[in-house]
């Protein structure tokens, strides 16, 4: 079977990016957080491959973390949004009547609500935290899921295999489990894979406000929020986390296009 | 008027139609009876040059001597809709739900025709009213969803009749009515085959619905053509052994049937493209197969190994 | 008497048109008693909007009537505890929606008896012995749907039906969507599970033809009432309601 192509460059973007953090937990050509202030601006050398910023620390260690430290922290978030999410749209879908439209209205109103003021809003009555940009980001990602689940749970709720489970006995949480479950994994995975991306955007928008990963430890929305100063004097600093940036998001982005490209056949076929 | 021969459709995993041979004269109803890839939709779509494209079409299709096989597509575009019209099965597709039937029915009028918005008008609600809506003229101004299923497939065969086609090509046209609706849409097609003297094309699983209609019958099977003859012939003393079995499994109203004992079937299950046997395409399930059936094709009318001995 | 249906009522709401005004309402079954002796097959004939499905989806206990009472065994099937519905199973119209394209084929037909006390062995020869019986293989339990045609899935959704071994099987148009050559081979095989275990079924379709050919009674629905019932040679004989005589002209 041929892949799709969007396929095949997105899952090689991310095995980048994944790859990237991977190694910094072993390795890195410098602490990333070791400032030599004498080091100061070092254009790229062998020793600095892309230099050193105004502290003097290695601008290729510094991305290095920060894909590890953005990675985790949008992996950790979307996994718990879109775990809570997908969890009530399947029991809105199994249960239907009010607690179906609380939990959808709900998901609605929060929609109406802007992600990153609802972040400067926890921000500002906990205080800036990495926990709680986790908390800000995962809790963006529960309408999202909860709509996505809802809605491919409540088609498989009119197949006929589930009135001929239902008529053999078997309860919603079975039908759900057994049923509903394995049937809506492939629009949830897909949606997972687009919303890492929104993730790690979020991740960096907040960094770089000064709302989620504290000094020193870095991340590439710190390393803009830093070069932001110094656009001028070295505009490199920021060129670099931007690119890693992009890369990673449209890397999650094309991964997710080509599941769904994958997917979609797949399932007409099985028809 | 219509010649087709050698017709075939090749896709990757086989042959879908395999050399059909047809003919039909001006005002002729021929029906193409098949079962679920037999290839008869795909039949009906060639004729038109409107098969996937993944398919690749040989063989030669000439309606008024103009061969149609490896035309350019605005000469079968022109044909399309003027000459040749076709009815499909869900009329609430092939109808915009967003325009009038009205609009509907004259914008081909005024396209190729040239009339004017109201001389189509007019023409549109004569049309209703050929293929029986009552009060055709109030009928313009409604929308298809306003509409039962019978009543918007009478929209659509008058929308196929705007530009009197000499051809009219039905694909299942009663598959999704109620019986007795769908029994009503098939006297309709037929008598304005006759009063037209337009010739009809009837596609359908159901030999009933055939047999209603058409003065010619052709069984397809595998995307071979195994029998074709006149309907009431070929119906009353089939000759090819999947015909046989076709008609005889068809439940029958009687009150004779004693319901102890099971109904005639054919055996087997219709099989996949790529698992057609290279011979006869009934190999495998007919009843009376010879030796030689499964490798080599039998040619003739009926195609049948059995019939040539 | 296995089924015992009694004056049943049953109307849908339509999506509200006007804000202040009450949402329209279609009467879909309209005071309808039946019943059903074991081992009996009665067939329903009715064109759509009849109102067919909705009295086996009431059978079924999908849906409450409006009105009226179900009976099953002589227990109202309003109160029936859920392991006792497995007295009554059905086979859908269409063969590609019934079955779940990611389960085998043998974790389908085991799936009734999921909820009873059986072992997974006990199940596991269950689903074997009833893919048998519908003429398919033991083999199969490892496949996907996927891999086949809609009579056999018909089939496959048949075994399923009957392997918690029901008293009665609703089969709601199981042969419209399959091949001419395939209807007669899955209405032999209901005919044959009818003799061979005692199933009493309600066979509902469009087709008088089909119906007649299975039925030992039949009852015509139309708009939501029955305009004529009998047994079915008597029906086939002499029909006597016009409706009856018209879908015979059309058949």
């Amino acid at each position: 079977m041929r892949l799709p192509a969007n396929l095949l460059i997105g899952g090689t973007l991310v095995a980048l990016v994944l790859g990237t953090a991977a190694l910094s937990l072993v390795w890195t050509p410098h602490d990333a957080t070791r400032i030599v202030v004498a080091m100061k601006f070092q254009p790229p050398s062998w020793s600095h491959p892309l230099g050193t910023d105004q502290l003097g620390r290695d601008v290729v260690s510094q991305l290095m973390v920060g894909a590890r430290n953005s990675v985790a922290i949008a992996l950790v978030a979307v996994l718990l949004g879109g775990g809570i999410g997908t969890a009530l749209g399947l029991l809105a879908a199994a249960v239907g009547g009010w607690v179906e439209e609380v939990v959808m209205r709900l998901a609605d109103f929060s929609f109406a609500f802007p992600a990153l003021l609802f972040a400067i809003m926890l921000a500002a009555v906990f205080g800036p935290s990495l926990t709680n940009a986790v908390i800000a980001i995962a809790f963006i990602n529960i309408p999202v899921f909860a709509r996505v689940a809802r809605a491919s749970a409540a088609q498989v709720w009119t197949r006929g295999y589930v009135l001929a489970a239902a008529s053999a006995g078997r309860g919603r949480a079975a039908i759900t489990w057994d049923h509903v479950i394995p049937n809506v994994l492939a629009p949830v995975t897909v949606q997972l894979t687009i919303e890492f991306a929104v993730g790690i955007l979020a991740e960096a928008a907040l960094s770089y406000l000064g709302l989620g990963v504290q000094p020193p430890t870095p991340s590439w929305g710190r390393m803009l929020s830093e070069a932001q100063t110094l656009l001028y004097l070295a505009p490199q600093l920021a060129i670099w986390p931007g690119v890693c940036i992009m890369v990673a998001v449209l890397g999650f982005n094309l991964l997710g296009d080509g599941l769904r490209d994958l997917s979609d056949p797949m399932l007409r076929r099985a028809r | 008027m219509l010649e087709v021969s050698g017709l075939s459709v090749a896709f990757k995993a086989g042959l879908a139609l395999r050399g059909a041979a047809l003919t039909l004269a001006k005002g002729e109803r021929l029906g193409i009876a098949g079962e679920s890839g037999s290839g008869k939709t795909l039949l009906g779509l060639s004729l038109l040059g409107m098969a996937p494209e993944a398919a690749h079409v040989t063989g030669s299709v000439q309606f008024d001597g103009q061969e149609l096989v490896g035309a350019p597509e605005t000469a079968l575009r022109s044909l399309r809709g003027q000459r040749i019209a076709m009815v499909f099965q869900e009329p609430l597709s092939a109808l915009n739900p967003l325009r009038r039937v009205g609009d509907l029915i004259a914008e081909p009028l005024r396209l190729h025709r040239g009339l004017s918005r109201a001389a189509a008008l007019d023409r549109a609600a004569a049309l209703l009213a050929e293929v029986g809506l009552p009060d055709p003229t109030a009928r313009l101004r409604q929308y298809p969803h306003e509409m039962s299923g019978g009543q918007r497939q009478r929209v659509t065969i008058a929308l196929a009749l705007a530009c009197d086609p000499d051809l009219l090509i039905a694909d299942e046209p009663t598959t999704a009515l109620d019986v007795q609706v769908a029994a009503h849409i098939l006297d309709l097609l037929r008598d304005l085959s006759t009063r037209r003297r337009m010739a009809l094309i009837l596609i359908s699983h159901d030999l009933r619905a055939i047999a209603r209609v058409t003065d010619r019958l052709a069984i397809l099977y595998g995307g071979d053509i195994v029998e074709q003859g006149p309907t009431a012939d070929v119906l009353a003393a089939p000759r090819h052994p999947y015909t046989q079995g076709l008609i005889a499994a068809r439940p029958v109203l009687s009150a004779s049937r004693d319901r102890r004992q099971p109904l005639p079937t054919i055996p087997g299950n219709v099989p996949a493209l790529a698992d057609l046997p290279p011979g006869c395409r009934f190999s495998g399930r007919c009843p009376v197969e010879l030796p030689h059936c499964h490798s080599t094709r039998p040619t003739g009318n009926p195609a049948c190994h059995r019939e040539a001995t | 008497m296995l089924l015992s249906i009694e004056n049943v009522h049953r109307r849908y709401a339509l999506p509200r048109t006007h804000l202040f005004r009450a949402p329209p309402v279609i009467p879909a079954v309209q005071g309808i008693s039946l019943t059903l002796d074991r081992g009996e097959i009665l067939g329903i004939v009715g064109e759509s909007g009849s109102g067919k499905s909705t009295l086996a989806r009431m059978v079924m206990g999908f849906e409450r009537p409006d009105r009226g009472r179900v009976w099953l065994n002589g227990q109202d099937s309003a109160t029936l505890p859920r392991a006792a519905r497995r007295q009554t199973q059905m086979v859908f119209q269409d063969p590609y929606d019934s079955l779940d394209p990611r389960r085998s084929i043998g974790w389908s037909v085991a799936e009734p008896l999921l909820a009873t006390s059986m072992t997974t062995t006990e199940r596991h020869a269950r689903a074997a012995d009833r893919l048998a019986r519908v003429g398919l293989s033991p083999a199969d339990m490892a496949r996907y749907p996927h891999e086949f045609s809609g009579g056999q899935r018909q089939r496959i959704a048949i075994a399923r039906a009957i392997a918690p071994d029901p008293a009665l099987l609703v089969a709601d148009e199981p042969v419209a969507a399959l091949d001419v050559s395939v209807q007669a081979q899955v209405l032999n095989l209901l005919m044959d599970l009818n003799r061979t275990m005692g199933l009493a079924m309600l066979f509902i379709s469009h087709d008088l033809a089909v119906v007649a050919s299975i039925a030992d009674r039949i009852a015509v629905m139309q708009h939501g009432r029955i305009v004529e019932t009998g047994p079915t040679a008597q029906i086939v004989a002499a029909p006597e309601h016009p409706y009856t005589q018209a879908l015979f002209a059309a058949a």
